[in-house]
């Protein structure tokens, strides 16, 4: 029996496996297994859906501290999750007369795991006994030859993801039910605030940089704008100095320079060759996925997923930024080349070495993300076929040549004053003609000019210029932090990531901190910073990646997490009421700030507020009086999108003015916006707007 | 302890700790930009809370002092 991870993996191996290549899928009920033949073998090929175990609580009690758990079947945990059960009983069924278990999910941490859960919780079978499958992408080639080089379990590997589990278990559960009865004490709501391990310092980054942005005071600088003329055309030049930090200089230099003639003193000219990017590993994937095309790294990871799962690409869960030597480039770029977009550049590259460029970091299971050469199985979507295209011309760009550009730079003088002038000559493209679209650069001539030409400096200006505050965090940057901090997995940052947002800590996709997320961040922060620290979080994860190199185990690891939490929660519950007043005192201003709009212009002793209607789930603006049958004045709100109030009321009709958070798209208008005399422009846009992105969802799938 | 008269967090000194940090922000800085524009703190003040870049709070803060001194 083969135990994979999903039902497209199952049918991958079932096909790859049979001699016939036409495996035989019988169904039961909902769910199914393959049946193929291998040489002597008959195979029985079954299928989780992820996980199909989970940790629940055993003692009693929705409160803290709870430390004890088990593995159950996930349904006992997740109520909406039915269709495990069936999976479940087919395993445990069929796993009566088998000679041999073979675990054929993922190769990481989390595969390793699902595995070995199943084989011990469904297959009911001692996994000791059990062999491993170890590939890196779904191909026929690789699958067989996994198949006839069977492994031992890697358990090092399976007891990091258990405890990863289990520690996420512990202080997720705790944490959040300390925060939520704090709550609870303080003013006897039921409000869950959630944190968890990795989440605490993600918010506590978005916090500070929040701080920063929100305590920033530009500082003035000028900046000399010189337009000049030589043989009558027009050049714009730059002062030697950027920033001059004083109005007065600033008028010196303007002063010394105007209507005077300087002279082309010298010409520069630097040639610079830049080497192929290495290949991609999940990160670069993800932050050059959200430059080039503005998916989110979760959307990357899921749609990287899905091209895996299609044969079209390598694991995308993967640190590895090499290519190992074992891997066939020549078949993959043969593969490519039977490809109409790629064939052009996969021949031209087949001519060379087949030399890659290699990037500095490893992964101890995975090669860097690179296309199988293999024809999707199933048709891309428009999305998949975009992060494909991306990967395909980062592989092909790591066998060409160094791009050379000269960066060429005119020296003008002018007594002790110096001006520039600039251009950027691309010599030979290299690599970057196969990164094509995703490869950018300004190429600028230099103007005509020689040394000894006299340039006549016509206007010269200072402008006042601001130092700038420093950027918010987008997805892909958050993202990149965590790492460089060594916080979670490859596979659990970007849902980390997403959850900073999903939780309402955060403003739409901007990363503003919301009034809850500073609510939550400020309590911690005066009460147990602790839960907000990276560093027990680093050392944890430490501890996890030694027990994977064996330099510890799975129950000292835990033992400690547990004292720790402990202490962390003996702590918190001195300071309880603090906590509690402190979060309840954040909870009103965050609901003061999204649910309310302003007192009720038609009963006037009423508050507006956002309200979703029982019956549709639409969300409107209604009066607070409506309750007590008094007042019955509605107005519709935009569907999509973050509303916050502003400062301000409408100068056309007089109503509260809002601000509408949608994407990456920020726009203002009033709560009377479908009736008010001043916006039925906005109305017509945002109609053309809604039925053009209806359009695009119906041939795309939705984002 | 009662509240910060900008946020209603409490309050420190004059304000909560971080209206107390941009306020101290706004009189440190005068010094560089005096030097650099020649503005009075009036006038600084006014260019301060026009600048897109200018951080919330040392915005709000800005507008209190404003308010009070009747600038
Ligand atoms: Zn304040």
């Amino acid at each position: 029996m083969l135990v994979t991870e999903k039902p497209t993996a199952a049918k991958k191996i079932a096909v790859a496996l049979d001699d016939s290549k036409s495996p035989r899928e019988v169904k039961k009920g909902r769910t199914s297994y393959f049946e193929c033949k291998c040489g002597n073998d008959d195979l029985v090929v079954v299928y989780a859906l992820g996980h199909l175990f989970e940790l629940m609580q055993t003692e009693k009690g929705w409160t803290y501290p709870r430390l004890e758990n088990e593995w159950v079947p996930k349904y006992e945990v997740d109520k909406k999750a039915t269709n495990i059960k069936p999976i479940i009983a087919l395993i445990k069924g069929l796993s009566k007369n088998i000679d041999m278990f073979v675990v054929a999910t993922d190769y990481d941490i989390e595969g390793s795991l699902i595995g070995y859960l199943t084989l011990l919780y469904a297959c009911k079978t001692d996994p000791s006994n059990a062999k491993r499958m170890r590939f890196s992408s779904l191909t026929e080639s690789e699958l067989r030859n996994a198949f006839d080089n069977l492994h031992e379990l890697d358990f090092p590997l399976i007891e990091s993801g258990q405890i990863r589990h289990e520690v996420d278990w512990l202080y997720g559960i705790n944490m959040t039910r300390a925060l939520t009865l704090a709550i609870k004490k303080a003013a006897g709501w039921f409000k869950i605030v959630s944190t968890g391990r990795v989440q605490g310092p993600a918010l506590s980054f978005v916090a500070q940089r929040e701080k920063e942005i929100n305590l920033f005071l530009p500082l003035p600088y000028w900046m000399i704008q010189v337009v000049a003329y030589h043989n009558n055309k027009e050049l714009e030049l730059e002062y030697f100095k950027r920033h001059i930090s004083t109005v007065s200089d600033g008028k010196s230099i303007v002063e010394s320079l105007s209507d005077q003639t300087a002279i082309v003193d010298k010409i520069n000219r630097r040639t610079v060759t830049q080497l192929p990017h290495p290949p991609f590993n999940l990160s670069s994937l993800q932050s050059e996925a959200y430059r080039h095309l503005g998916y989110k790294p979760s959307r990357t990871l899921d749609l990287a997923q899905s091209l895996y799962l299609n044969s079209a690409i390598s694991y995308p869960r993967t640190s590895s930024e090499q290519l190992p030597d074992n891997l066939d480039l020549k078949a993959i770029l043969i593969g490519l080349s039977s490809m109409k977009t790629y064939a052009d550049m996969a021949v031209t590259i087949l001519k060379g070495p087949l030399k890659p460029i290699q990037g500095k970091k490893t992964d101890p299971a995975h090669p860097a993300i690179h296309p199988t050469g293999e024809k999707p199985t199933k048709k891309l979507t428009p999305s998949e076929q975009k992060l494909y295209d991306l990967i395909v011309r980062r592989f092909f760009s790591v066998f060409g040549e160094p791009l050379v550009k000269d960066h060429l730079r005119a020296d003008i003088i002018w007594e002790n004053h110096k001006l520039y002038t600039r251009g950027l000559q691309i010599q030979k493209l290299g690599w970057a003609e196969y990164y094509g679209p995703f490869f950018k650069t300004e190429e600028k001539s230099l103007p005509d000019i020689s040394e000894g030409d006299s340039i006549h400096l016509s206007s010269v200006k200072a402008e006042e210029k601001h130092t700038l505050p420093p950027a918010r965090f987008n997805p892909a940057s958050l993202l990149k932090l965590l790492e460089r901090e060594n916080l979670g997995t490859k596979s659990t940052r970007s849902r980390i990531v997403d959850s900073v947002r999903s939780r309402g800590y955060t403003i739409a996709d901007r990363f503003e901190l919301s009034t809850l997320g500073y609510a939550l961040y400020e309590t911690l922060d005066h009460y147990m910073s602790v839960m907000l620290s990276p560093e027990m979080t680093r050392q944890l994860e430490k501890e996890m990646e030694d027990i994977q190199q064996g330099k510890t185990d799975r129950d000292s690891v835990l033992a400690k997490a547990r004292t720790n939490l402990l202490s962390i929660l003996k702590e918190f519950k001195e300071k309880e009421e603090q906590i509690g007043e402190e979060l309840v005192k954040g909870l009103q201003r965050y609901w003061k700030e999204t649910e309310e709009l302003g007192p009720c212009p038609k009963c006037g002793n009423g508050v507006l507020r956002i309200v979703q209607s029982p019956k549709t789930g639409k969300r409107f603006v209604g009066c607070s009086n409506y309750k007590e049958g008094v007042c019955d004045q509605t107005f519709p709100l935009p569907q999509k999108g973050t509303v916050t109030p502003l400062e301000k009321t409408c100068p056309y009709c007089d109503h509260q003015m809002i601000k509408v958070l949608s994407g990456r798209r920020t726009w203002e208008t009033c709560i009377n916006w479908t009736e008010c005399p001043g916006r039925q422009e906005d109305l017509k846009a945002l109609d053309e707007r809604r039925s053009k992105q209806s359009k695009k969802d119906d041939g795309e799938d939705s984002s | 302890m009662s509240i910060c008269p900008i946020c209603g967090r409490d309050k420190q000194d004059k304000f909560c700790s971080y209206h107390q940090t941009a306020y101290d922000n706004v009189k440190e800085m005068y010094g560089q930009w005096k030097t650099a524009a020649g503005l009075s703190w009036e006038e600084y003040l006014h260019k301060i809370s026009d600048i897109e870049s200018t951080g919330r709070w040392i915005r709000e803060v800005i507008e209190f002092i404003m308010q009070q001194d009747g600038l």
